[in-house]
């Protein structure tokens, strides 16, 4: 069965100044899928996230989600496209001079003519999504462990319903329970919302939990499929990934 | 989309739920419900989209025994609504009897964080002298006194410009101009020079001294430092209040010399004395005394511009809001405390008689 493609990434260049991070890169994101993306340090996943949240342009070729191209988008267009994704940044980015529960509403109201009691009712409701308690809603982000700012992030990411979410080393920096917890409460979102989750990490086994992983290396992707396939992969970063002590722990851990 | 909207119709007292129930629509489809009435049941098969926005519209605006249809999209999110809704705790407020204390006690504290401040960098200063870093003292009084020249030299030729252009009028009318001279320069050598060099120095300064000090007490550099046994106060705190020590004298000399200046020009324009009558009398009226009393207060607004500066810098918190707002209160308590040292100078002189 052909599944709906969200996200279609064809023939990508891109650079910063002379330095071309990406080239010939294609990526088909399907809906209802988490897919992760790993890759060395400085191979690009990050700029590939900011072009498809369009934060930075690409120099060649087409992001198209939801069926929109992403270049040359006016103002209203791009409003309309920033609508329907969702992001949490590796450092949870909460703005710390509101409370969590008004970061949320914040981000609602901004957005949408809404009242403020259906505001109020929906961020209580994202913050317990995100598996967070109640009582976090009057609390600042400076008051919040790193576990719980994540989640609080998680929050307000979901807060408009996007039909994407992104999210930047979601579990980096956690302690294991707290990064089990996070992949958990990312599955069950899938499930109970149905939206796509495109999730860039270096935690391997938060890879578990995608439906498919994405391997950025020598500028491109060298591999997009199920994580039981990745031994298929030829490319020198993944052998190598996987012939050190961590690799070799992780691939013998997801086959049991 | 007013009149032919697309989201619910009445038919023998069942209310149809249709199209796209979703966050953009929510607000136009609530205003629209309120003249809705005279309906027994709520049929939700028809909907086509829906997300938790639309599923709590439904939970809020019908009841649950009067809802019925068929349809996975709109039941699960019915149910994911009624499992996480939660009702918002109340904001404990604080009273104003509580708010006042928190407000004096946070003031005293300040008072006794700057004194145990003081306290512990004299310690650090005489211990761990070998940890000073010639290097930093110098780039220092290169960054806040030759970089401030600019800045220090435009203000004073314009404060004095505008003294002698205020008192022109006045003295005008008693015909006597040459005491504009007196004016002048007595005015800036003694009070303006120095508390514009001040003002100015503390906005500089003891601005960038909170930030960098406090940034490198959120990147943990200062604990880094601490657990290699190196003083961060002999380190950071020294060079900078020496720094100031010997800048600020040199600064108050340099606005002196250019704000009398202005001042001549503005004398010899409108009041017409002449550029050497205005220096002979000038040399005459300055004493060695009313020059020196200026000067020194340089120095001693150096030390608590430095002073306060950075220790405002290693009250930082790991907090992003937390560099702007002790940076903030660095500047404001600079400037406060060099305008009080200024009136305490006042008042000593007077009694001393100089």
């Amino acid at each position: 069965m052909a599944k709906d493609i969200i996200i279609k990434i064809r023939n990508l260049k891109s650079s910063y100044k002379d330095l071309v991070i990406h080239e010939n890169l294609n990526l088909d994101v399907y809906k209802g899928e988490i897919l992760a993306i790993i890759g060395g340090s400085g191979s690009g996943k990050t700029t590939l996230l900011k072009e498809m949240i369009l934060l930075k342009e690409q120099k060649e070729g087409s992001i198209i989600i939801d069926g929109i191209d992403t270049k040359h988008l006016n103002f209203k267009q791009k409003q309309a496209l920033k609508n329907k994704i969702g992001v949490m940044f590796q450092s949870a980015a909460l703005f710390n001079s509101l409370s969590v529960g008004e970061n949320i509403v914040y981000v609602i109201k901004k957005r949408y003519n809404i009242d403020d009691d259906v505001a109020k009712n929906m961020s209580m409701l994202k913050i317990k999504l995100a598996g967070l308690d109640e009582s976090v809603y009057w609390l600042y982000p400076s008051e919040l462990s790193g576990g719980m700012k994540k989640k609080a992030a998680l929050a307000r990411a979901l807060a408009v319903d996007p039909k994407i979410l992104f999210l930047d080393e979601p579990v980096s920096g956690l302690d294991p329970i707290s990064a089990d917890e996070f992949d958990k409460t990312i599955k069950k979102l899938v499930e109970l919302l149905g939206i796509s989750v495109i999730m860039i990490t270096h935690d391997l086994s938060s890879l578990l939990i995608a439906d498919r992983v994405a391997i950025i290396s020598n500028k491109t992707i060298v591999f997009c499929d199920t994580l039981d396939k990745i031994y298929t992969v030829k490319d020198n970063w993944v052998k190598e990934l996987f012939s050190i002590e961590r690799g070799k722990r992780f691939l013998n851990g997801s086959k049991t | 989309m007013d009149q032919n909207h697309n989201f619910f119709e009445l038919q023998d007292k069942t209310l149809l739920l249709k199209g796209n129930w979703t966050v953009e629509n929510v607000g136009f489809i609530k205003k629209k419900l309120k003249s809705c009435v005279g309906f027994e049941r709520v049929d939700f098969s028809l909907i086509n989209e829906i997300d938790t926005f639309g599923g709590l519209l439904i939970h809020n605006s019908f009841d649950k025994n009067i809802l019925c249809g068929s349809n996975n999209k709109v039941e699960s999110v019915l149910e994911l609504v009624e499992n996480h809704l939660s009702t918002l705790p109340p904001l404990k407020k604080k009273s104003l009897l509580l708010r006042f204390s928190n407000y004096l006690e946070n003031k005293i504290q300040d008072y006794v964080y700057f004194l145990n401040f003081l306290g512990k960098s004299t310690i650090e200063f005489i211990s761990k002298i070998s940890d000073f870093e010639f290097g930093i003292f110098v780039k220092d009084i290169q960054n806040m006194g030759v970089g401030a020249i600019g800045i220090v030299g435009v203000l004073s030729f314009l404060i004095g410009l505008v003294i002698a252009y205020q008192s022109a009028a006045q003295l005008r009318q008693f015909g006597a101009n040459i005491f504009i001279v007196d004016l002048v320069s007595i005015s800036i050598v003694r009070e303006l020079g120095p508390l514009i060099v001040a003002i100015i120095v503390s906005g500089r300064s003891a601005s960038s001294y909170t930030a960098s000090i406090g940034l490198m007490k959120v990147q943990e550099e200062i604990d880094t430092l601490d657990t290699m046994g190196i003083s961060a106060y002999t380190l950071l705190v020294l060079p900078r209040i020496l720094s100031l020590f010997i800048v600020m004298p040199l600064l108050i000399v340099f606005a002196d010399i250019v704000g009398i200046f202005g001042g001549m020009i503005i004398s010899n324009l409108i009041l017409n004395v002449g550029y050497l009558e205005f220096i002979d009398r000038a040399s005459r009226v300055l004493t060695i005394k009313s020059f020196l009393s200026g000067i020194i207060k340089g120095p001693v607004f150096g030390v608590v511009i430095a002073l306060i500066g950075t220790s405002e810098g290693f009250k930082v918190e790991k907090k992003t809001e937390s560099i702007g707002f002790h940076v903030t209160k660095s500047v404001v308590k600079s400037i406060f405390s060099v305008i009080v040292i200024d009136a305490i100078f006042s008042v000593v002189y007077r009694w001393l008689k100089i």
